[in-house]
């Protein structure tokens, strides 16, 4: 199967995937206790049974959940993703408006993991069981078991509160693909990307170690190929075929974990207003922030396949 | 309004956790806040201050950290703390109101009540015409429902429904029925935001659009009808003769015209439409979830007329004629170990809704001030008055005196709060009470703990009905409210000591036990529940929501209560034209629903929080209002309590 037919059957795949994850999403979302009108009643003590109607009607919550799915469904496929309840606000244009700003701490969290997972993973590798090795595997087991609220806090703590080098607060006047943003990504990207910069790591050193053993390599060793060669050019790209899935699969982790971190570094993307919108049963804006994250978690899935197949040639599309 | 938690907004168990790690964390490991002092106290709340005119610095930009996003511009169209918050700064309204609810003129010149007549919503009988009621006793009606028949009130779908609506209220107020009148002699020269001068058709705009709106029900429970008599004058037809009318009656906001025809939440800068009112802040710019910032308003009404121009004005002679701070940047930060951490690292001045360690901490340093006041919020726990043996009162008495209140305060709340010695707080003292220390050296003992008492009249009951004890009793409560959870884990722990009772606590997620409580069937569950309510000024909102039978199935009459003599006492202490004329007469009626429902013991309130803010002691002067929404423009500037604040850096 060539490559791009490959792409295309994954891309109807998608399709599929993500009518399952909206179903299921929806059905948890309609189920679950509590109903947003109810808790406008709660919040309105004299509001009326009329006036809570008009609302279920004005919101299409008077129907039952099936037809509720059936009509948002119809009008997400003609763009329109529905409304806040609390607001009356364009959920499609709140997720647009909040997307870029997830997308910009997840690419920066992403960077940090590679950059500082390869790298590390490397030089495990190659000083296997010796102190370095030991330094860095402790780092990887902290990275991982240290929860990512807790880090972000502390590390609110040490650099803003007590050295003052950043705010608490991101700078929410400078655009977000500004020069000066860089700086202020720093801490809640390094807080996203600690845990999958060790899991990466851990998967890297151990990956490279594998290698390592092979023949091939004692074979280029042979061949009097100087030793940096024989790493950085023949055991890291296979190592790498490994460490490419992986991070690929931990896209979703950088994702769903950037929403505690967005609420710790008052960052305004979608894992806030995800947040939001579950305290305050926003149905339409639950979905809506599920469904682009199942499409950014399909679509790296999908970058992490083809990248697979780049680096290992051996590897068919099927 | 259900009350969650301090700034109302129901939250989730990770935020809580966050929110925990994060005061403990942020502000205990950072070491930055400094000394011990308690904070300075005077009668009107903790840590306020009287300003010296002479010393006002003017200028600055004053930044202010709130808790949620603004979710609307919209008055009408939007029900949280948050929305009327930042509108605050920007709309005014006819009246305003003091830290202890007393009413003054603003937008208005003047206001009169102009007639009041003893009228029962009967009397609308031949205004009201008949609709067939649809699912769930919704009427399909398009018009605003003004008064439904009370012999109709709760329809079966199919049932006739006699019901009054805006358009026919135009008759009744012709024929002369109507409960009362009020005149509000509008200010002349007073311009909005773009210009042009207010008037009577503003007011009248802005009551239209409140009808059908969100926040139709709680104008139009009162208000009858509204028509403009000239162009400075505004008359406001109550339904029943209301001693709370004058709050209740007019509208939320004058908006100019141009925007009180917007369609519904269209009223937003989010919708291209930018908020213009009268109010002392122009509103410059927002980013949705990220800040809202105005500018002073240098064409103020009030600073153009002087402050002396408020007749009711007997203040200091150099009191400013407005707020003194050129410029509000409120930046919305919703967690509140961000926020804390925002206010020591000098990015926003002031705060609301932190937790109580951080408040504890904060009080302790030099650098910061914390301020204080007693609110309208009261948490409260209603035994299953209609399931026996809980419906004979000596049980509901005993347990009572199991609520451990001031245990509750000090160990729960850290202090925070003030036992519910009786069932109505400070700031409705002036309207519902003749004598508020002698009902509470009456009323105390019925309220204190007192196990003793409790086992005494328990046994009584268990004795007459033959209960074998331990009697086993379920005590409910939303999950996401640790305090709450907590309190309710030592009545549990308080009723089991006795031996008497057996207990059980059943939590549920926020929305979950909001959608619980307001089932009319809950009051046949014949469990305890425990939930949180905010009432206002009005001594009714500490009484009726939870004692009147109307409220049973909304809020918050969780059990069920329903005594026709205790519903025509409420009635009575609020409704007709001789509470409404005169004020002691109402202040006895409380009095007297107060002692019984000490009687009854159909509720044990167990607290009435504080409304609290931590700033930075650079900014000087603050004074506490009792209610979130208004806390921000009472600080700015309120003459009607000679306060003002400033910064001095």
């Amino acid at each position: 199967m060539s490559l791009r037919r490959f792409i295309l059957k994954r891309f109807l795949a998608i399709i599929p995937i993500l009518f399952g994850v909206s179903v299921i999403t929806f059905a948890l979302v309609h189920y679950t206790p509590g109903d947003p009108v109810q808790q406008m009643v709660g919040l309105n003590p004299d509001m009326t049974a009329a006036e809570e109607q008009a609302i279920r009607r004005r919101y299409g919550l008077h129907r039952p959940a099936h037809e509720q799915y059936f009509h948002w469904i119809a009008n997400v496929l003609q763009g329109d993703f529905g409304q806040v309840y609390s607001s009356g606000r364009d959920v499609g244009s709140i997720v647009l408006m909040r997307l870029p700003e997830t997308i910009a701490l997840g690419i920066f969290g992403w960077v940090f993991a590679l950059g500082i997972a390869i790298p590390t993973g490397i030089y495990a590798a190659v000083k296997k069981d010796q102190l370095g090795d030991t330094v860095s595997r402790f780092l990887a087991l902290s990275g991982i078991s240290i929860p990512n609220f807790w880090l972000g806090l502390m590390l609110i703590l040490f650099f803003a509160l007590i050295l003052d080098l950043w705010p608490v607060l991101p700078p929410s006047r400078q655009p977000l693909y500004s020069p000066e943003m860089l700086w202020y990504l720093i801490l809640p990207g390094v807080t996203v990307g600690t845990a999958s910069a060790a899991a990466i790591m851990r998967v890297m050193r151990t990956s490279m170690a594998e290698e390592m053993n092979k023949d091939y390599v004692t074979a280029a060793r042979a061949k009097g190929l100087p030793e940096r060669k024989v790493v950085l050019k023949h055991v890291l790209r296979n190592s790498l075929i490994s460490v490419v899935t992986l991070a690929a699969l931990l896209t979703a982790g950088i994702v769903s974990g950037s929403i505690v971190v967005e609420v710790v570094f008052n960052w305004p993307g979608l894992g806030r207003e995800f947040i939001n919108a579950l305290t305050q049963n926003e149905i339409d804006l639950i979905m809506a922030i599920t469904l682009v994250t199942g499409v950014a978690i399909i679509i790296a899935n999908l970058v992490a396949d083809i990248m697979y197949a780049v680096l290992d040639p051996r590897i068919r599309y099927d | 309004m259900v009350q969650d938690t301090e700034i109302s907004s129901p939250r989730i168990n990770r935020r809580r956790v966050l929110q925990s790690v994060g005061a403990a964390g942020v502000v205990g490991l950072a070491g930055c806040l400094e000394g011990d002092e308690p904070a300075e106290e005077d009668d009107t709340g903790i840590g306020e201050e009287d300003v010296d005119p002479g010393e006002i610095v003017e200028g600055g930009t004053l930044r202010v950290g709130i808790g949620a996003n603004a979710d609307s511009f919209d008055g009408p169209y939007s029900t949280d703390t948050t929305s009327t918050l930042v509108q605050s700064v920007v709309f005014e309204s006819l009246t305003i109101t003091d830290s202890e609810g007393n009413l003054y003129p603003w937008l208005a010149e003047d206001f009169e009540v102009a007639e009041t007549q003893d009228i029962e919503r009967t009397d609308y009988e031949p205004y009201m015409r008949t609709v067939e009621a649809v699912e769930e006793g919704a009427l399909p009606i398009e018009e605003q429902e003004i008064i439904r028949h009370p012999e109709d009130a709760v329809p079966e779908e199919g049932d006739e429904v006699r019901t009054l609506l805006f358009e026919d209220a135009e008759d009744a107020v012709d024929d002369g029925v109507f409960g009362m009148r009020i005149r509000y002699n509008l200010r002349e020269g007073v311009e909005f935001h773009n210009g042009e001068e207010m008037t009577a058709e503003d007011v009248i705009a802005s009551y239209d659009r409140l009808k059908l709106s969100d926040n139709a029900a709680q104008y139009f429970d009162s208000t009858l009808y509204y028509e403009a008599i000239d162009e400075y004058t505004v008359d406001i037809y109550g339904q029943l003769p209301d001693a709370e009318g004058a709050r209740e009656l007019p509208p939320m906001y004058v908006y100019p015209k141009e925007l009180a025809e917007l369609p519904p939440n269209d009223l937003d800068p989010r919708q291209g439409n930018d908020p213009i009112g009268t109010g002392p802040y122009v509103f410059d710019e927002m980013e949705d979830e990220q800040y809202v910032e105005y500018e002073k308003n240098d064409n103020y009404w009030v600073e153009q007329m002087g402050v002396d121009s408020l007749d009711w004005f007997e203040g200091d002679d150099d009191f400013p004629d407005g707020p003194v701070i050129d410029r509000i940047e409120m930046e919305i930060i919703p967690d509140d170990a961000t926020r804390s951490g925002a206010l020591q690292n000098d990015e926003i001045d002031v705060t609301t809704g932190l937790t109580r360690a951080t408040l504890d901490d904060f009080d302790a340093s030099e650098d910061f001030e914390v301020a204080g006041v007693e609110t309208g919020g009261y948490e409260y726990f209603q035994p299953p008055i209609r399931v026996e043996p809980w419906d004979d009162q000596r049980l509901r008495q005993a347990f009572n005196h199991l609520v451990p209140r001031e245990q509750i305060v000090e160990n729960v709340l850290a202090g925070w709060a003030r036992p519910a010695w009786t069932m109505i707080p400070e700031l409705a003292q002036g309207a519902g009470t003749t004598d508020a220390q002698a009902l509470e050296e009456e009323l105390r003992p019925y309220n204190e703990y007192d196990p003793e008492q409790a086992e005494e009249l328990a046994q009584e009951v268990f004795d007459e009905y033959g209960i074998e004890a331990p009697l086993e009793v379920t005590l409910e409560v939303n999950a996401d409210n640790d305090d709450r959870v907590q309190m309710v884990e030592l009545v549990a722990e308080s009723m089991e000591q006795t031996g008497l009772f057996e207990t059980e606590i059943e939590t549920f997620e926020w929305t979950t036990y909001v959608a619980r409580v307001l089932d009319p069937e809950y009051a046949e569950r014949g469990v305890i529940g425990c939930i949180g309510l905010s009432g206002t000024f009005n001594p009714h909102s500490f009484c009726d929501a939870l004692h009147h039978s109307s409220n049973h199935g909304a809020c918050c009459n969780l059990s069920g209560v329903s005594f026709d003599w205790l519903d025509e006492m409420l009635d009575n202490a609020r409704y007709g034209a001789e509470v409404a004329e005169d004020p002691d007469l109402r202040r006895e009626r409380y009095d007297e629903i107060w002692r019984e429902l000490e009687e009854l013991a159909a509720s044990a309130i167990t607290h009435f929080d504080l409304q609290t803010s931590v700033r930075h002691e650079s900014v000087k002067g603050w004074g506490q209002f009792p209610f979130h929404e208004g806390y921000l423009n009472y600080a700015l500037f309120a003459p009607q309590d000679e306060q003002v604040i400033y910064i001095d850096e």
